[in-house]
C-alpha cells in the first residue's frame, strides 16, 4: 500500500492547483462538448464532476504506482519528490487514444439521451471535480474548502437543478455537501431522468451495480426499470443491487494489485455475459482484468 | 504474515471464497425460514444499546449476581490486568484446556500461560491448527479456513496424530484431546453472551469441546468482554442464536449455558480493554457473527491478516482501534458498504472507518 498521507497530499495539492486530483488542467481533459451542439441555459445543469474525463489517465497512474506499492523505496521517498515525479510521469505518458475517445462518446451519449427527455444545459467552465476523494481519505478540511468553491460557482450561475453522471459525484453533491455547507440545489443522477427508447438487443447482459448506487443512493431498482423499458435482457445474480460486490476501484491508487485482485473476484462472479456498469471507476477497474464491461450509456444509446 | 504475502498466498483467498459461497446461501436460507430472526436482531440491538449507555450500572449488577452465587469475580481494565488475574488463578505446571475465544487472542493469553510453564491446549480443531502453526486465526469462527485437508494432516503430525482423511484425523484429535480433558487442571473459555439476571455464560459451538473444556476441569475461568453483557437469559439466548444464524450454521449444534456448580471453582473476569472509553461505541453492538468479514472484498483477499494482532476484517479494523491501536490498514477499505448492509446489528462500519481515517490524517 502506498502511504495514505503521501497519496492524499498528492491529490489535495492537485485539487487546489488545478481543480482535479491528477493535476491535469480541466480544459485539457474536458473536451467531449467541443464538437457538439450544447445549450448554455436550461433547467438541469449537466455536471460531470470530471470522473469520466480522468479515467483514461488511471492506467498510466497505476503503472507508476504499482512499482512502488509494496516496495521499501517508498520509505525514502519524500513528499515533494513523489508529487513531482508522479505529475511529470502523468503528463508525459501517452494516454490511449481509444479510451479518450470512448470517454467523450460516453459523455455526449448521456447528454443527448437526456436532451431528448429533459431540458438540459452545460457550462464547461463550472464543471469541476467534486472533491470526494479527499472526503473518503478523511481530509475534511480540504474537502470542505474545495466543496465551497464548487458551490460558489454554481451559485454564481443561479443553478437550482443538477444532473450527474456517476455515482461518486452524485453522492458527493447530494449527500455529502449538505453535511458541510448550505446547498440550494437539487441533485439527480441521469439514470433517474432519462427516458430510454425501445431497442432491439439480443445479447444477454449482467448488471454490476456500483456500491454507491446499490447501497448509498439506492438506485438499482431505477436502473432495472430503465433497462426493461429499453427492452434489454439481463440476468440477476445474488450479489447485486443492495448486495452488490465491490469492483475494487476505490483503492486502486493506494494498492493497485489488491484492487485488481478484487476486480478478478468480481468478474468471476459476474460470469460470461456482457457486464453493464454505470461508473467510470468500475468500468476502468473491471477492464483491468479483461472483462467485457460496458458503460450503461453505451448499451442504451441507439447509435452504438 | 504481511498483507502482500497474504495476497500471494492464494489458499487464503480460495478458502474464504469457498466458505462464503456456502455460508451466504445458508444465511439467506435461515432468514427465509426463520423470519423472526430479524425481530430478534432489532431486540438485541436495542438491549445492547441500553447496556452500553449504562455500562457501570450493568457491570456492577453482573458482578453482584455472580458473587452471590459463589463465583470469584474480577474486573480488568486492560489486557495486563486480565493476564495477571489468570496467572494467579492458574499458577504454573498445570494443564490448561481452552475453548476457542477471540477475547483470549485479544490479550494473547496462551503465550503468557505457556511462558509460566503450563501446558496449554486449544481444543477447537481449527484453533489447534493455528496454535501448532503459531499463527493468528484467519477468521473468528473458522480460524484455519485457509488450510486444505492435506495440509492439516501434515500439521497434526507434529503432535503424533496420523490419518488418511478428515474423519480419521478428527478421530485422532478427539482421542488426543480426551486425555487432555481428563487430566486438565483448568478450563478457560470466552463468552458469547452473559445474562445479568442469572449470571449465566452462553456459548455456542459445533464440535462439543467447549462443553468438555468448561465442565471437566476443577477450575473454570470465563473471560467476558463487557459488551457481551445482556439483561437476561432470553436476550442472551437470542443473541447467540443470531450469532449462529448470521454466520450460517443454524441452529448451532451445541448451546452451552454455564453457571457455578458445586464441584467446580468458577472465576469470571470482565474485560474492559478500551471498550468503555472508545469513541467507536457502535461497534460494541457487535455479536461477532463474522458475516461482515466473509462478505468483505478486502477480507476475501487477506483474512484476518487485514487487521490487528487479534481481530481482522471490517469489524476487526474497528475492534483493533478499540483494543489495540488505530491502524493505517483502514485505508485499504473500499468503503463499499457491504458490511453495513449485511450486519445483523446494522453497525455502520464504513462511517467509523471514515472517522478512523480522519483521526489518522489529522494526527501530525
Ligand atoms: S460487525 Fe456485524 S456482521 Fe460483523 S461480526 Fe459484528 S455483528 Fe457480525
Amino acid at each position: 500500500m502506498i502511504k495514505p498521507k503521501l497519496m492524499l497530499k498528492f491529490f489535495a495539492k492537485n485539487v487546489a492547483k488545478t481543480g482535479n486530483p491528477l493535476g491535469i488542467e480541466n480544459a485539457r481533459i474536458n473536451r467531449w462538448w467541443k464538437e457538439e451542439q450544447i445549450k448554455r441555459r436550461g433547467e438541469w445543469l449537466f455536471f460531470t464532476g470530471m470522473l469520466y474525463q480522468l479515467t483514461p489517465y488511471i492506467e498510466p497512474l497505476l503503472k507508476y504506482i504499482e512499482r512502488l506499492e509494496n516496495s521499501k523505496f517508498q520509505e525514502v521517498l519524500r513528499m515533494a519528490n513523489f508529487s513531482r515525479s508522479l505529475s511529470a510521469f502523468l503528463l508525459s505518458s501517452i494516454t490511449p487514444r481509444k479510451s479518450l475517445e470512448e470517454t467523450n462518446k460516453i459523455l455526449s451519449n448521456i447528454y443527448f439521451i437526456l436532451n431528448s427527455s429533459i431540458d438540459v444545459f452545460y457550462i464547461p467552465e463550472i464543471d469541476t471535480y467534486s472533491g470526494i476523494l479527499m472526503y473518503e481519505f478523511g481530509d475534511h478540511d480540504n474537502f470542505a474548502m474545495h466543496a465551497r468553491s464548487v458551490i460558489e460557482k454554481l451559485e454564481e450561475h443561479g443553478v437550482r437543478r443538477i444532473v450527474t453522471v456517476d455515482p461518486h459525484t452524485t453522492y458527493a453533491l447530494k449527500n455529502v455537501y449538505p453535511k458541510f455547507l448550505e446547498v440550494n440545489f437539487e441533485v439527480k443522477s441521469y439514470i433517474e431522468l432519462l427516458d430510454p427508447k425501445k431497442l432491439s438487443r439480443s445479447e444477454e447482459y449482467v448488471i454490476h451495480d456500483p456500491c454507491y448506487y446499490g447501497r448509498y443512493l439506492q438506485l438499482s431498482e431505477v436502473v432495472r426499470e430503465k433497462l426493461k423499458k429499453a427492452g434489454i435482457n439481463y440476468e440477476e445474480i445474488r450479489n447485486s443491487g443492495k448486495l452488490t460486490n465491490c469492483c475494487g476501484g476505490p483503492i486502486e491508487a493506494l494498492a493497485p494489485k489488491i484492487s485488481k485482485s478484487i476486480a478478478e473476484i468480481r468478474v468471476n462472479e459476474l460470469g460470461r455475459s456482457k457486464i453493464i456498469t454505470m461508473c467510470p471507476i468500475c468500468l476502468a477497474n473491471l477492464r483491468r482484468v479483461k472483462s467485457n464491461a460496458l458503460d450503461l450509456s453505451e448499451v442504451l444509446f441507439d447509435g452504438s | 504474515m504481511k498483507i502482500y504475502e497474504a495476497l500471494e498466498n492464494k489458499s487464503i483467498r480460495d478458502g474464504i471464497l469457498r466458505t462464503v459461497r456456502n455460508l451466504s446461501y445458508q444465511v439467506d436460507k435461515n432468514l427465509q425460514k426463520h423470519p423472526y430472526l430479524v425481530e430478534y436482531a432489532e431486540e438485541v440491538r436495542n438491549a445492547k444499546k441500553e447496556i452500553i449507555a449504562n455500562f457501570d450500572f450493568w457491570i456492577e449488577k453482573a458482578m453482584g449476581i455472580l458473587q452471590s452465587k459463589g463465583v470469584e469475580v474480577f474486573y480488568a481494565n486492560d489486557a495486563n490486568e486480565a493476564i495477571k488475574v489468570v496467572k494467579e488463578i492458574v499458577g504454573s505446571k498445570k494443564i490448561v484446556v481452552k475453548a476457542k475465544s477471540m477475547v483470549s487472542e485479544e490479550i494473547d493469553l496462551r503465550k503468557y500461560l505457556e511462558r509460566m510453564g503450563n501446558e496449554v491446549w486449544e481444543t477447537d480443531l481449527g484453533e489447534l491448527i493455528i496454535q501448532l502453526k503459531k499463527e493468528k486465526p484467519m477468521h473468528s469462527v473458522l480460524p484455519a479456513l485457509h488450510y486444505s485437508e492435506a495440509q492439516v494432516a501434515e500439521i497434526l503430525k507434529k503432535i503424533g496424530i496420523n490419518g488418511r482423511n478428515a474423519e480419521e484425523l478428527a478421530e485422532g484429535v478427539r482421542d488426543f484431546m480426551r486425555k487432555k480433558f481428563m487430566s486438565a487442571n483448568v478450563g478457560i473459555s470466552g463468552c458469547n453472551a452473559f445474562s445479568v439476571d442469572s449470571g449465566r455464560i452462553f456459548l455456542i459451538e459445533n464440535e462439543g469441546n467447549i462443553r468438555l473444556a468448561t465442565s471437566l476441569p476443577r477450575k473454570y475461568i470465563a473471560l467476558v468482554g463487557i459488551e457481551k453483557i445482556l439483561q437476561n437469559d432470553r436476550l442472551a439466548l437470542k443473541s447467540v442464536l443470531l450469532q449462529s444464524a448470521f454466520f450460517g450454521t443454524f441452529p448451532p449444534t451445541y448451546i452451552n449455558i454455564n453457571e457455578k456448580i458445586e464441584q467446580q471453582e468458577m472465576f469470571v473476569i470482565f474485560l474492559d480493554n478500551g471498550r468503555k472509553s472508545t469513541e467507536f461505541k457502535e461497534q460494541l453492538l457487535c455479536i461477532r457473527c463474522g458475516r461482515c468479514q466473509l462478505e468483505c472484498p478486502i477480507f476475501q483477499n487477506f483474512g484476518n491478516i487485514w487487521g490487528g494482532s487479534a481481530y481482522g476484517g471490517p469489524m476487526g479494523i474497528i475492534w483493533t482501534a478499540i483494543t489495540e491501536k488505530k491502524s493505517e490498514l483502514c485505508f485499504l477499505s473500499t468503503l463499499c458498504g457491504k458490511c453495513r448492509e449485511i450486519c445483523p446489528m446494522k453497525i455502520d462500519i464504513p462511517e467509523m472507518i471514515r472517522e478512523l481515517r480522519r483521526s489518522i490524517i489529522m494526527r501530525k
